[in-house]
């Protein structure tokens, strides 16, 4: 293959695009540790307490919201960063989701509610994803939905893992 | 439209899901057979075990219902799995911080020390 593409070994796999590969003999951890305190750094929610949680239980967020508007560039950015998050923290994707729902017309209570995301992170900014060694191989499915679980067009949510 | 059908909607995506993944597994040598979905909703499993038309069931589209094909094939073995357990849980609703931390555990969520 070297002789038809130009290609060179770089050694083992250790960062790319922003996703940390850490390669043990335990296993494979998948993180993104140093994106998550780039994020935080950017988006600046330093001075606020800590979450355990991305989203509140009992959160109900509606279109028809009265709030002030805020900067809708500002929001998408915000989203558009936790996206790409969830790649190593798949666990933010209901609630990021959730949000990005409001794209289109965003208020102060959307973005208090992105903004808790932002602080649950800081909580847990060097959480990743571990891919253990092992010989005991099984493959299981787990699948759930939630009935009209959507508030706005009371659509059923589901979700398989 | 009840929750059952939510739920077996959501398990026949899973199964497709399950299927794929399988399939991907065969090229590594690894052949899963009679797969466990876990699913919390009884009727759910009882609709993709009893492969007769029910009335109450009929407006649910024929796509969904491939998953009865698998069931009965023996590739797919739904089973009931309490609400503690159910780890989808955490990608269709909000949760409190217990059943949160607990579930993200368990999805090999773990903190990196370097």
């Amino acid at each position: 293959m070297h002789d038809e593409f130009e290609m060179s070994m770089m050694g083992e796999l250790k960062f790319f695009h922003g996703i940390q590969i850490n390669q043990s003999k335990d296993g494979v951890y998948v993180h993104q540790t140093k994106y998550t305190k780039e994020l935080l750094k950017k988006f600046k929610p330093e001075d606020c307490k800590v979450m355990n949680t991305p989203m509140h239980p009992t959160c109900t967020l509606s279109k028809e919201d009265i709030g002030s508007k805020v900067d809708q560039k500002l929001y998408r950015r915000m989203i558009g960063s936790l996206l790409y998050l969830t790649a190593s923290r798949p666990y933010i994707l209901f609630s990021v989701c959730l949000c990005a729902r409001f794209q289109s017309d965003p208020r102060k209570s959307h973005l208090t509610a992105v903004k808790r995301i932002l602080r649950y992170l800081k909580e847990t900014t060097n959480l990743g994803l571990l891919y253990m060694k092992s010989l005991d191989y099984k493959l299981v499915g787990f699948c759930d939905a939630d009935y009209a679980g959507d508030r706005i067009e009371r659509k059923s949510t589901s979700g398989n893992c | 439209m009840s929750t059952a059908e939510a739920e077996y909607i959501s398990a026949a995506s899973c199964c497709t899901q399950l299927l794929w993944m399988k399939h991907q597994l065969e090229d590594y040598q690894i052949n899963a057979n009679s797969i466990p979905t876990y699913c919390h909703n009884t009727a759910a499993i009882c609709l993709s075990k009893n492969p007769i038309l029910h009335s109450k069931a009929k407006h649910i589209e024929i796509k969904h219902h491939f998953i009865r094909d698998y069931v009965e094939k023996g590739i797919l073995d739904i089973q009931f799995i309490d609400i503690e357990h159910q780890w989808a849980d955490i990608f269709t609703k909000p949760l409190i911080m217990e059943i949160f931390d607990f579930i993200k555990k368990n999805l090999n969520m773990h903190f990196v020390f370097d």
